[in-house]
C-alpha cells in the first residue's frame, strides 16, 4: 500500500493507518523536535503533540504539499509554541532581582545546576558546540538551519514550511549559516580535520 | 558568482586589495558548498582555493561544521514513546466530537468569553466602539453582538462569572443573531464621546472588576498587546473600528498580575472573529495546525502573512488583523461562527 493510501486511510479514522505512519515519521519528528528543543523530555512531549495535532486535524491536509512537509510544519509550530511558553514561564515565575535593605536593586546570582542541554548526550566535542553555538541563534535561524543542514531539506520544502518565498528562505539560511560560523569561531579548530 | 565579480576579482587579483578578493571568495563558499555557482564560477574559486592558505581554511572550516550538523546523533523513538503517541492520539479520537458539535462547542464557549470582554471594553473607554452594541449587551447580560463591528481594545482580563452566559443559553441565541448576508458596509465609525455615553448608562454591578484598572504597556514578553473584538454581521465587508488617534492600548502583564497566573493571560485570544459558517469552518480548517487545546489559534509571526491572506479572502473584514500584529511575535484568535 502506497503512502498516500495510508493516508487517505488515517484521514477516515483508520487508526492502524495512522499507527503506520507514525511509525515512518517519529524519529525524524523527534529528533526534528530535539534539535529545536535543546533536550529530549521536551522533545518527546513535543512530539507527541504533534501527531495529536495530526491526528485531530488530519481532515484539514489536502495534500497541496507532501506529508512530511505538513508534519514537520506542524512539528515547527509546535516546537515554537513551547519555545516561547517556556521563555515566559520563566520570566513570570524567576525573579533574579531583589532588593537591599538600603532599596538598591541587585541581581541574584542564579546557579546553573543540571548539565546543560547536551552534555548529556553522547556527542563529540565538535557536536556539542555546534548545538550549543545553535542555541545562541534566533528561533528563526535555528529552524532554518535545522531543516537545511540538519534535517536535509530542500529549500522549496523550508519555504512550505516557513510559509516563506524560497529566495526568502535561502537568504535566512545563509545569514543563519554565517550567525553559526560566527558563534563557532572560536571553537574552530575543532571543525577543522 | 556574476561576471561582475569575476571583473572585480581579477581587478582586485591585480594587486590592488588581494583581502578584499579573499572576501569575495568567501561570501560566495556557502553557494559553492551548497553546488548553486555557475560551473565558471565555481572555477573561479576551486582555482583560489589551491593557491590560498586563509580562504581554504575558511573552507574548510565551513565544510567541518555542515559535516558535523549532518552526522549529529540520531535519537530513536523508543517503545514507550511510540505507545505514548498512540495513546494520545486515541485519546483525541475518543474526545473528539463530530466537527459541527465541535464547532457549535467552541462557538458557545467563545461568545460567553466575548461578551465580557465587550463589557471591559466600555469601562476602559479607551477606543471608539459600537454604543448601541454595547449597551444593549450589557443591559441584557447577553451575548448578542450583531450589526455592527466593534474593534475593541481590552486588557486580558479572566471572565467574570457574574457576568458570563451560560453556554446553553448562548447557543440558543446564537440562531437569532445571524443575519443574512449582504455586501454593504452599514455603519461608519462612531466617535468616542458616544462610548463614554454608553458607560454612564453602564450598571456598575454588572462590569467585571478587572477592568478597571488600565493595563501598564509591556511589550517585552511577546504576548499579544492588545483584544479586538470584532463582531461580524456578515453584512460588514471590512471596516473596523480601529482609531489612529487612539491606537490598542499595548497590554500583557497586568491581566497576569491580577489574576496571578501566567498562563491564563497567555491562553486568552487576543482576536476574536466572527464568521459566517461556511467561512468558520474553513478559517477553522485553514488554522488547524496552529490551534491550542483551548480551542484558540496561535500563530506564529512568521505565518502572518499568509494567515492574513487566506482569512482575508474568506472574511474581508480581518484588514486590521497586520496591523495588530506587526509587532507581535505571536498572536492568538479566537473564531465564532455566527
Amino acid at each position: 500500500m502506497s503512502e498516500q493510501e495510508w493516508i487517505n486511510r488515517a484521514k477516515e479514522g483508520d487508526m492502524e493507518a495512522f499507527s503506520r505512519l507514525v511509525e515512518t515519521y517519529e524519529n525524524r519528528i523527534l529528533n526534528y523536535c530535539y534539535r529545536m528543543l535543546g533536550n529530549r523530555f521536551d522533545a518527546e512531549d513535543a512530539t507527541q503533540e504533534v501527531f495529536v495535532k495530526l491526528y485531530r486535524f488530519f481532515g484539514s491536509y489536502a495534500g497541496n504539499s507532501a506529508f512530511s512537509t505538513w508534519l514537520y510544519k506542524i512539528a515547527s509550530n509546535v516546537c515554537l509554541d513551547m519555545l516561547r511558553k517556556s521563555k515566559r514561564t520563566h520570566k513570570d515565575t524567576v525573579s533574579i532581582h531583589q532588593y537591599s535593605t538600603e532599596g538598591e536593586e541587585f541581581a541574584l546570582p542564579i546557579e546553573d545546576s543540571g548539565p546543560t542541554p547536551y552534555q548529556s548526550a553522547q556527542m563529540n566535542e565538535a557536536q556539542r558546540a555546534l548545538m550549543e553555538a545553535l542555541e545562541k541563534l534566533s528561533e528563526e535561524q535555528k529552524k532554518v538551519i535545522i531543516l537545511r543542514d540538519i534535517e536535509g531539506l530542500s529549500y522549496e520544502e523550508i519555504a512550505e514550511i516557513t510559509g516563506t518565498a524560497a529566495g526568502t528562505v535561502k537568504s535566512r539560511i545563509n545569514r543563519a549559516r554565517q550567525a553559526l560560523k560566527k558563534l563557532l569561531e572560536k571553537d574552530k579548530e575543532l571543525f577543522l580535520n | 558568482m556574476t561576471s561582475k565579480h569575476q571583473n572585480e576579482i581579477s581587478r582586485r587579483k591585480g594587486g590592488v586589495a588581494v583581502d578584499q578578493t579573499c572576501e569575495t571568495i568567501q561570501e560566495q563558499l556557502l553557494s559553492y558548498i551548497d553546488g548553486e555557482l555557475r560551473d565558471e564560477d565555481a572555477a573561479v574559486i576551486d582555482k583560489h582555493l589551491t593557491g590560498c592558505d586563509v580562504c581554504r581554511k575558511e573552507y574548510e572550516f565551513l565544510c567541518g561544521i555542515l559535516k558535523t550538523a549532518n552526522e549529529l546523533p540520531v535519537l530513536k523513538v523508543d517503545a514507550s514513546l511510540h505507545a505514548r503517541i498512540l495513546q494520545g492520539a486515541e485519546q483525541a479520537a475518543k474526545t473528539q466530537k463530530p466537527f459541527r458539535r465541535t464547532l457549535w462547542r467552541t462557538v458557545s464557549g467563545f461568545a460567553t468569553a466575548a461578551a465580557v470582554i465587550a463589557l471591559s471594553v466600555v469601562s476602559l473607554n479607551s477606543l471608539p466602539g459600537h454604543p448601541e452594541l454595547l449597551q444593549e449587551e450589557l443591559t441584557d447580560h447577553q451575548t448578542e453582538i450583531n450589526q455592527t463591528i466593534d474593534s475593541a481594545v481590552t486588557s486580558n482580563k479572566e471572565p467574570t462569572p457574574s457576568v458570563a452566559l451560560p453556554a446553553e443559553e448562548t447557543r440558543e441565541k446564537q440562531p437569532a443573531v445571524s443575519k443574512p448576508v449582504q455586501n454593504e458596509k452599514t455603519f461608519a465609525p462612531v466617535e468616542n464621546s458616544a462610548v463614554a455615553e454608553a458607560e454612564q448608562e453602564v450598571p456598575e454591578a454588572h462590569v467585571p472588576a478587572t477592568v478597571s484598572v488600565m493595563p501598564e504597556s509591556d511589550t517585552t514578553q511577546g504576548q499579544p498587546t492588545a483584544d479586538a473584538i470584532i463582531s461580524n454581521d456578515p453584512a460588514i465587508t471590512g471596516e473596523t473600528m480601529v482609531d489612529d488617534k487612539n491606537p490598542m492600548p499595548e497590554v500583557a502583564s497586568e491581566s497576569r498580575r491580577i489574576s496571578g497566573d501566567a498562563v491564563t493571560a497567555v491562553h486568552e485570544p487576543a482576536l476574536h472573529y466572527y464568521m459566517t459558517a461556511e467561512g468558520y469552518e474553513e478559517a477553522v480548517n485553514l488554522l488547524a495546525i496552529f490551534s491550542q487545546e483551548d480551542g484558540t489559534y496561535l500563530i506564529p509571526v512568521e505565518e502572518k502573512d499568509n494567515i492574513c491572506n487566506s482569512l482575508q479572502a474568506l472574511s474581508g473584514y480581518l484588514r486590521h488583523i497586520e496591523d495588530v500584529l506587526e509587532n507581535e511575535e505571536q498572536i492568538r484568535i479566537a473564531l465564532y461562527m455566527e
